[in-house]
């Protein structure tokens, strides 16, 4: 198949005009090509496209892309691959939406558009020689995923790391085969809970709040960061503040409706934040003194 | 800042010569409203007087339009060249250095917008006739420009006394510099004077809507007055308050297909809708009508004042004059001021 897509530098992905003045600037609005190199099924309706962009797309952990699916429209994924993978990036999509539902019937070899990266990323510097708290809820854990492995990569700037990980059931759960190879590394400790077991189940059953019961971490050296559906955000942040996190050292990563990417349409506010530029990683702190944060 | 004499007689000359040079814009009565019209004829040049009935925004800011086509991008026109604006009013100007904020001193540049803004002369003029719904003095402006335009042209008794804002405007005064004169001292009062006695007239209008505390103060302090539900109660979400709105900026991306390419089109867009802030799961972190029209308040007076130290309103009186519920801002604003 030829290439559909321009090759760009990210000058060019800015809107800034080229020297030859062949690039126009539109291209703030125009994604690049990335190939689906392979889908793999995480649960019925959760899956996980590995892409090949056309260009390397660098981001950082926590940071989003907005994706094409041609002719359909765009919708933001955090990426959860580790950003240390140049070439390819993954994102893990959970059917609930118009472009979401067209991106689950895509196939291996076609080819959907990238626009990005956006947005903040989780402030590594901040984190170092912390005892980190990680905790996700169902398909929120994607985002959480290329943070963990990016904190992985540089295990010895950090403490220690937990991941608390819930799903509503054992088939709800993602990144399977990860998760297993996750809690053999050394500094890591893996929880992980499901709202309902099933026959085969040997796990913990519970809410994912009910892993923070017995934390052993010490909370003044101490940072947590949440990802999750908004009534799995709520619980454990408020849990969170509960046990003694301060706001400022609780982390979360918000989703919300997107349009531009670019600071600009307005979709994405909360209060007086601009999702897309503000964040999407924000502390408690920050946007705790805004209108329902957690819907 | 040079100002400069210009007869009626020399006016004519003057805007003939420059729709000459470019598509000239100018304010002209249809139907007991002003709209902006390619220029004809001179006599149909209304300048003083008061705001169109549409924002300025609408040449700048496309309500729809197509920003990209992929896979295989081509080039997109942007704009039809240079071109000229005649009779902008001072909210109207304030509501493009708001604008700019956004699109261009932004991290991303809007490529369209920064096209028309830089391929635009703006000579401004006076009112003379604010509306009932103008309110501009309590925004921190005032009924006559002060910056942001190339020219300003205050109307006299039979001439105009010509300020210049720009460089730009400075060439089109020293190219038809016949057409120019010095103004008297008697002129430059009659200008004072006719800005005062508009002032007044504005003052007078507003008089029972004036708060004490600035606007930036009511609507962070009353956050959670129940006021906002009874106001919402008289809104029927038509998004009138925010197309009209000068200032409002809020757009939608979405695709479409056509023949072999795809085109993404960008769309102006309501915060007033419902869908507006919804997520595909479903999750609406403004589900309420009164969450909506909170936030529009609390964007144009709080949120954009403390982020760039100016109102995201201009006082223009577009969305009091076209509201079908009869939400009246200034009435708000007061009312949540006097709510205890």
């Amino acid at each position: 198949m030829r290439n559909l897509y321009p090759v760009r530098s990210p000058r060019q992905r800015r809107g800034i005009r080229s020297r030859k003045g062949r690039i126009t600037s539109n291209e703030v609005y125009l994604p690049i090509e990335a190939r689906i190199e392979e889908i793999i099924r995480e649960t019925p309706e959760i899956k996980t496209f590995l892409l090949s962009p056309r260009e390397p797309l660098e981001f950082k952990a926590g940071q989003f892309v907005q994706l094409t699916v041609p002719g359909v429209g765009e919708a933001p994924f955090t990426p959860s691959s580790s950003p240390h993978e140049k070439e390819t990036l993954e994102v893990t999509v959970m059917k609930v939406g118009r472009v979401t539902e067209a991106l689950h019937k895509l196939k291996k070899g076609q080819k959907v558009g990238l626009r990005g990266p956006y947005g903040t990323g989780y402030p590594l510097d901040e984190f170092k020689g912390k005892e980190i708290l990680i905790v996700g809820g169902g398909v929120g854990l994607a985002p959480l995923r290329s943070l963990f492995l990016t904190l992985l990569h540089d295990i010895d700037r950090y403490k220690e790391i937990l991941l608390c990980y819930g799903a509503r059931t054992p088939k709800d759960l993602i990144y399977k085969k990860g998760l297993r190879k996750w809690g053999e590394e050394e500094r890591v400790e893996l929880r992980i809970t499901v709202d309902k077991g099933d026959r085969k189940w040997r796990g913990r059953v519970g809410l994912v709040t009910t892993l923070l019961n017995n934390l052993t971490l010490d909370l003044k050296k101490s940072i947590a960061i949440v990802c999750g559906p908004p009534i799995m955000m709520k619980f454990t942040t408020l849990k969170l503040i509960d046990l003694g996190y301060s706001p400022k050292n609780t982390y979360l990563s918000m989703e919300r409706n997107m349009s531009c990417g670019l600071g600009q349409c307005g979709h994405c506010m909360i209060g007086r934040y601009y999702v897309c530029k503000d964040g999407p990683v924000f502390k408690y702190s920050q946007i705790k003194e805004v209108p329902n944060p957690f819907v | 800042m040079d100002v400069h004499y210009l007869s009626k007689i020399n006016f004519r000359r003057w805007v003939e010569r420059l729709s000459q040079e470019a598509p000239l814009y100018h304010p002209k009565e249809i139907n007991g409203n002003l709209v902006y019209q390619k220029f004809i004829s001179e006599e149909e040049i209304i300048l003083g007087e008061v705001r169109t009935i549409g924002p300025l925004k609408v040449y700048f800011f496309s309500l729809n339009q197509r920003v990209a086509t992929y896979p295989s991008p081509s080039r997109i026109k942007k704009g039809e060249g240079l071109r000229i604006f005649l009779g902008v009013k001072a909210c109207d100007l304030q509501s493009l250095e708001i604008l700019d904020k956004v699109f261009i001193e932004g991290e991303y540049k809007e490529p369209f917008y920064l096209k028309e803004r830089k391929n635009t002369i703006l000579i401004s003029s006076d009112c003379t006739k604010p509306k009932d719904a103008c309110f501009c003095n309590l925004v921190d402006l005032e009924p006559y420009p002060r910056k942001g335009f190339d020219l300003n042209l205050s109307p006299l008794k039979e001439s105009f006394l010509v300020e210049v804002g720009s460089e730009k405007g400075e060439e089109l005064i020293s190219r038809f510099k016949d057409f120019f004169n010095r103004p008297s001292g008697e002129q430059i009062e009659e200008q004072k004077e006719n800005r005062k006695k508009t002032l007044n007239l504005l003052k007078a209008t507003n008089t029972s809507f004036k708060t004490k505390k600035s606007y930036q103060k009511i609507v962070k302090k009353n956050y959670d007055s129940p006021l906002w539900e009874e106001e919402a109660g008289d809104c029927v979400e038509c998004g009138l308050c925010t197309n009209i709105c000068p200032t409002c900026h809020c757009y939608l991306l979405y695709d479409e297909k056509e023949k072999r390419a795809f085109n993404r089109m960008r769309m102006w867009d309501s915060c007033q809708y419902i869908g507006f802030a919804q997520v595909a799961g479903g999750a609406n972190p403004r589900a309420r009508l009164a969450e909506r029209l909170r936030h529009r308040y609390l964007h144009k007076l709080d949120y954009f004042k403390d982020d760039f130290g100016l109102y995201m309103c201009t006082g223009c009186g577009r969305c009091v004059e076209g509201c079908l519920g009869k939400i009246d801002m200034r009435e708000v604003l007061k009312k949540l001021e006097e709510s205890k």
